[in-house]
């Protein structure tokens, strides 16, 4: 848990002793492979936000005569079973995954920043209860917690989301809650309220900041994982419904013709492998920058 | 060829017994050198039954079991006649009402019930009844059946309402088998779980979403005049197992751990064509051909114009190919090219035609345009509900790309196809609710071109769950195909066929799209002997037989 511990300035002396052996590293933006990484998603990105840039096709508009064609220069990717075009798909797939991933993120870590806030602050109650909450929930996998929730409510991309979301939640809500406990006794804190600062006054200046800037690393790779959920919730046919593009949902359209045209799976899956080895090595990057930021 | 008393003996003496010692003293001289009877066919099929007797519901898992135990009266030749089974001879009335089957004597159910008169009755009033909730089986009888009655010991008497000449051929379906009158008293729950009738093999056990276990039945005496050897089956065990995935199921053919394998995905068919150890069986069924069946009571579709322009847009022929990668055939008219009398005129009424699709809609009023650009009327915009069966293996992969197809070929005349994925609870909901659907794909395989009647008459109407999900109630129509169902002349059933596929294809009540067609797929170095029945295109495995053992 050490790399998850509390990095404000005032506590760095404490783990001042640890930094001296650690080999001197490069700064972030060098390392090619970060750059390679940081690209991929800013290319992700804007396939998201503009998907028009990037391809000119429209990713709905069947040609019949043209199903199962192999990559060319006109279909880079190849087209599927309808004659779409399945690099159009992929580009326009993008926006739906990344606000599966954004979405899913937010709402676990808002339901974990509650549960966790009132589990830490509460008093020994309300955290006996949170820890009881967290622990049943996490007895579920999380992909089987978002199975049962799509069952109830149906498919959809909202459903999709937050099932993804609510699956994601107890992983933050414990890390929430350490995190508040650890923050709540520290020294700067006990000066706050030395200082006479009101109760919300700590919780949102004091407490807040310093609980969420170790989790940004774990959001980042967070959202990764949420991406990857969707896109098996997609695979097995719950969530976005055809035609919608859906790397997921592409990807179990494709498994029927993998003998006949693997493009139709290679091409969202290798997007989907990429796409979340990028966020892991952001990921990772900033945890490293977050504990050489705290050794320094 | 009767049966052999000595070779089931020994059959049964030997059941307890090791296989290899088995198959040895069982070996028959009419299966080929080095071949031997015995063994476990293990048979990997796509969807499975809610219930296994056939009589209940009647969907097409349930007869592809049921043929492997349960008998019917007769059996269908592909020419469409018929040759005696359960039922030695028979004799129908001068006006067609009066059918007096004579039943052939000394067998009995696996129960150990007797096969006679009373039970054929019986298993006509189970039918009838409400209770055992039959769909299929009341379309094809209650606009004709009045009554069955034994007569004597192995004489029954049907008697019709009115003359209906496809009666023999629909009774040689396995909807129409034969059960034991003892099984059935037990209630509808646990007769779907253990039916009990006089076929070749015996139901041992169904563990559900896995497999229906069966035994051979070493009494068996009853296999039909055309069955390729009388007397007990070859194979001792056959294990029917559910594989709903395309992949998987296929995988198990290849890997041999599946004998043989319904459906091949037409996907697979160029690796199944290519392998030299796969030997496919293909069978066209007759009867309705996978179809988008239009709600005519929908507001907009109640239009013949619009409905005509949805053909005219929806390049049916092109979408099917598409689809199917050319592996299913495209089929436009109202029947399949298997059905007797089909006309092969109608074949490609509505050719894809995107100018006549527009002016059609102009001309029916849907001028207006929507910010989508779909076409409005009155404020309204032209949104048809297509909704489907999304769980797991109902909706073939190619069948939801077909959907999809569809959809993008209406948006290109102004007409919104919104797909809704429902669970199988949801459909039923739908099937009998015509205001929550404006299309549905449907299909309605059956020997006899009567099963127009079925699809779209005002009397089947509200028969169960609406299989005339288009509501057709059209007079003209009717009367047609009651005038064809009254005679037995050739020429005239083949006029008046004819004319019933005219006013369909005229009206544009649905969108035909290909036959439905059997795959079926053996691993030809392993199994022998299977075969495909007409009536309804159900593999037959009394016949077949294990050439090695093992895998």
């Amino acid at each position: 848990m050490t790399i998850l511990a509390p990095a404000p300035e005032d506590t760095a002396p404490a783990q001042a002793p640890q930094a001296a052996f650690r080999p001197a590293r490069r700064t972030p933006l060098h390392s090619p492979g970060f750059c390679l990484a940081l690209g991929a998603v800013a290319v992700v990105a804007l396939a998201a936000v503009a998907p028009g840039l990037l391809a000119h096709q429209d990713p709905l508009e069947i040609h019949l005569a043209e199903s199962f064609d192999a990559p060319s220069l006109q279909h880079p990717f190849g087209t599927d079973q309808s004659g779409r075009d399945v690099y159009s798909r992929v580009v326009h797939g993008a926006g739906q995954s990344l606000v599966i991933g954004l979405g899913a993120t937010a709402i676990g870590l808002l339901g974990a920043l509650a549960l966790g806030l009132a589990g830490g602050l509460g008093g020994r109650f309300a955290d006996v209860a949170v820890t009881r909450v967290i622990e049943v929930l996490y007895a579920f996998p999380g992909i089987l917690l978002a199975l049962i929730l799509i069952a109830v409510y149906g498919n959809s991309a909202m459903t999709q989301m937050v099932a993804v979301g609510v699956a994601s939640m107890p992983g933050y809500a414990r890390m929430v809650r350490g995190q508040v406990l650890s923050v709540k006794g520290s020294l700067y804190v006990e000066a706050a309220r030395s200082l006479g600062h009101s109760p919300l006054r700590i919780l949102l200046r004091t407490i807040l900041p310093n609980t969420f800037r170790p989790l940004t690393v774990l959001i980042t790779l967070g959202i990764g994982q949420a991406i990857v959920w969707a896109a098996a919730l997609g695979f097995l046919g719950m969530g976005v419904q055809p035609p919608t593009a859906e790397w997921g949902a592409m990807l179990n359209a494709g498994r029927n013709y993998i003998q006949m045209a693997w493009w139709m799976d290679f091409f969202p899956g290798i997007t989907i492998v990429l796409f979340t080895l990028s966020l892991t090595v952001i990921g990772r990057h900033l945890q490293r920058a977050t504990d050489s930021g705290a050794a320094r | 060829m009767r049966r052999r008393p000595l070779a089931a003996a020994l059959a049964a003496a030997c059941a307890g017994t090791l296989l290899a010692a088995c198959g040895a003293a069982g070996a028959t001289d009419s299966l080929p050198a080095g071949t031997k009877e015995g063994g476990e066919l293990v048979y990997a099929t796509d969807r499975e039954p809610t219930c296994l007797d056939p009589h209940n519901n009647g969907d097409m898992p349930q007869t592809y079991i049921a043929r492997q135990y349960l008998d019917s009266l007769v059996s269908m030749q592909a020419d469409g006649s018929v040759v005696p089974w359960l039922a030695d001879s028979w004799e129908i009335s001068e006006d067609g009402r009066t059918y007096d089957f004579t039943l052939k004597q000394g067998v009995e159910f696996t129960d150990g019930e007797p096969f006679d008169a009373e039970a054929v009755v019986a298993n006509f009033e189970q039918i009838m009844d409400p209770a055992t909730q039959s769909s299929t089986d009341l379309l094809y009888l209650s606009p004709y059946f009045d009554s069955a009655e034994a007569v004597s010991e192995h004489v029954v008497r049907i008697h019709l309402k009115r003359p209906y000449s496809p009666l023999l051929t629909v009774l040689s379906q396995a909807f129409f088998g034969i059960e034991s009158p003892k099984a059935m008293a037990r209630g509808l729950e646990e007769n779907c779980q253990s039916p009990v009738g006089t076929g070749p093999f015996v139901v041992s056990e169904w563990k559900r979403g896995r497999e229906v276990v069966m035994h051979r039945n070493e009494n068996y005496t009853s296999a039909p005049a055309d069955a390729k050897h009388q007397g007990p089956a070859y194979l001792e065990k056959v294990t029917w197992r559910f594989l709903k995935d395309n992949t998987a199921r296929f995988g198990a053919l290849q890997s041999g751990r599946a004998h043989a394998i319904f459906n091949v995905p037409p996907e697979s068919v160029p690796t199944a064509t290519a392998d030299p150890t796969i030997a496919t069986d293909d069978f066209v069924h007759a009867g309705v051909p996978f179809s988008l069946d239009l709600n005519t009571e929908g507001p907009a579709l109640s239009d013949v114009r619009v409905r005509k322009a949805v053909v005219h847009a929806s390049d049916a022929r092109g979408i099917v190919e598409s689809a199917y990668a050319g592996v299913f055939p495209y089929e436009g008219n109202s029947i399949s090219s298997g059905t007797p009398t089909y006309d092969e005129t109608l074949q490609e009424p509505y050719p894809y035609d995107e100018d006549t699709a527009n002016a059609l809609l102009d001309d029916a009023g849907w001028t207006g345009r929507d910010e989508e650009g779909y076409r409005t009327k009155d404020g309204k915009t032209l949104t048809l509900r297509l909704p489907y069966n999304s769980d797991p293996g109902e909706t073939p992969p190619a069948d939801l790309t077909i959907y999809q197809n569809f959809q993008a070929m209406e948006k290109r005349v102004g007409v919104e196809v919104e797909l809704i994925p429902a669970d199988a609870a949801t459909m039923t909901a739908v099937k009998q609710d015509p205001t929550k659907y404006d299309i549905q794909g449907r299909y309605w395989n059956s020997p006899t071109p009567n099963v127009m009647y079925i699809k779209y008459s005002q009397e089947t109407l509200d028969i169960d769950n609406g299989q005339n999900v288009s509501r057709v109630a059209d007079e003209e129509l009717d009367e047609t195909l009651l005038e064809a169902a009254a005679t037995t002349d050739p020429a005239e059933q083949d006029a008046l066929y004819t004319a019933a596929q005219e006013r369909l294809t005229a009206q544009a009540w649905h969108i035909p799209l290909y036959p439905i067609q059997t795959r079926l797929a053996t691993r030809s170095d392993l199994v022998e002997g299977i075969w495909i029945e007409p009536s309804e295109g159900e593999p037959v495995l009394h016949d077949a037989y294990l050439l090695r053992e093992g895998l």
